[in-house]
């Protein structure tokens, strides 16, 4: 290889790594600040849950507060100038960039030394994190899989259409819609029916081998 | 803080450092254009391949004549990002708080404006009107903001600074009207890039705006700052220039002296 183009790779594989290290499926800090975005916004209580080694010490809490613009309160936001918006509105532009298929091929040719697993698809990644946060919640993980796969299937359900054809209650279908809302994996539509997140109909085979 | 919240801290303050220009081509690349494809070709003698240039065109840069960013493709958000990465990371305050939740100290957390600031001023320094560019940052830096212009108010308001410093700077070191574009052009002011605005809401008489001056080697030190207000029989104009990274670029030019 000529020096220069190796200089390059050296330089495109410092690159990819800066940037694949920032993915939510790769870092616990980008992941709950995503997490806020995604959501437009989350419960505090939510929060407590699943990150409470962020948000549990109200020193470190306030802290982290100043430094990425995250207003706690009963309702946890990113702050519109905050660098935590600023940097999940990056993180979107990332996952654009690695789910072009045709980019990760280029890149892959020219790194594939460093990435001998190809370069990674963060957007399936992330997927992949949430179905495995959705599957070990307790109470309502594996109805809320089956729910999620049914959905899929239909296209978009109502939450009469789980019943019937689910054996599960109405009160419990709509724990798990919530859930899955939550998880960003269902979008409840105009019409009270809900229907397979973008990513997920474009990866359905993130599903198998759960539930 | 937990293990794991120090861990992914330092990891995520370490990608954003990989990501700054001072340690990457390719970023450093993105943050100086667009350029014209001769000055590119020699100052980054590494993309010039066809594999190379293959991926920069995935990252959405346009290598024809002028090499440059295409409007909204990720080497113009990377652009953007590099900026916002340099005003984080040199803020004193959040360096101090991120080495509390890391648990570390504050000297270890990287300042990739510093970084890059030093680069840009050691390769000014070194231009034949490399003395005079450094005379001219000491200068600006001394001065928290100027005055640009100021319309509508009385003749016992302050008057506009700007083109008084302009002239002082002139006199004092002894450059042409051109020298004295070039050396603007190199430090203070170039394309504006628009950050935000601010109206009051309840009645809609006052703005302001604010834009980040890009300079050729964007170090970024100036915020200009347009507000406007209405009444009835008049309106008032204040545009000012902010001047940011004082400090950081006061601590690097004492090596210039």
């Amino acid at each position: 290889m000529e020096d220069g183009v190796e200089d390059f790779s050296k330089q495109l594989s410092n690159l990819v790594t800066a940037l694949v290290n920032l993915a939510p499926s790769r870092n616990y800090i980008t992941q709950f600040l995503y997490v806020i975005k995604m959501n437009g916004g989350i419960n505090y209580s939510v929060l407590e849950i699943s990150y409470p080694d962020i948000v549990k010490d109200e020193y470190y809490r306030e802290t982290f507060a100043k430094v990425f613009g995250v207003s706690f309160g009963e309702r946890v936001s990113l702050d519109s100038n905050g660098y935590g918006r600023i940097l999940t509105d990056f993180i979107e532009r990332i996952f654009q960039l690695f789910d072009d298929s045709e980019f990760r091929a280029k890149v892959n040719a020219a790194i594939k030394n460093d990435y001998p697993e190809g370069i990674p698809n963060l957007v399936g990644e992330w997927l992949d994190v949430r179905l495995k946060g959705l599957s070990s919640e307790p109470t309502y993980g594996k109805n809320a899989i089956r729910i999620l796969k049914e959905v899929l299937k239909l296209g978009h359900a109502k939450v009469e259409d789980l019943e019937r054809t689910l054996d599960l209650s109405r009160g419990e279908i709509i724990q798990c819609l919530n859930l899955l809302s939550l998880y960003k994996l269902v979008v409840k539509d105009f019409d009270g029916s809900y229907k397979p997140d973008e990513t997920l109909k474009k990866y359905p085979g993130a599903l198998e081998g759960f539930g | 803080m937990s293990e794991r919240v120090k861990k992914h801290l330092i990891n995520l303050v370490n990608a954003l450092t990989n990501l700054s220009p001072s340690r990457n081509i390719l970023t450093q690349l993105i943050l100086l254009l667009p350029r014209d494809r001769a000055t590119i070709n020699r100052s980054f003698p590494e993309i010039v391949s066809p594999v190379a240039e293959d991926i920069l065109k995935s990252l959405g840069i346009e290598i024809e004549d002028t090499v440059k960013t295409k409007a909204d493709s990720f080497a113009e958000t990377i652009h953007m990002h590099l900026h916002r990465i340099f005003d984080l990371l040199d803020d004193e305050e959040v360096r101090s708080n991120l080495a509390v939740l890391a648990d570390t100290h504050i000297d270890s957390i990287p300042n990739p404006y510093a970084e890059w600031a030093e680069l840009v001023l050691r390769k000014l320094s070194e231009r034949p009107n490399g003395k005079k560019i450094i005379e001219f940052l000491k200068m600006v830096v001394e001065r928290e903001s100027f005055t640009v212009k100021k319309e509508g108010y009385s003749k016992k308001v302050t008057r506009p600074d700007w083109q008084l410093f302009l002239d002082e700077a002139k006199r004092k070191l002894k450059v042409s009207p051109a020298e004295l574009e070039e050396l603007l052009r190199l430090t203070v002011k170039g394309k504006s890039e628009f950050l935000g605005r601010y109206i009051n809401k309840y009645t809609a008489r006052f703005k302001t705006e604010y834009y980040l001056l890009h300079t050729e080697y964007c170090l970024d030190l100036i915020l200009s700052e347009r507000s406007e207000s209405y009444g009835l029989s008049h309106r008032q104009l204040d545009h000012r220039y902010r001047v940011r990274h004082r400090d950081t670029i006061r601590r690097i030019l004492k090596v210039f002296v």
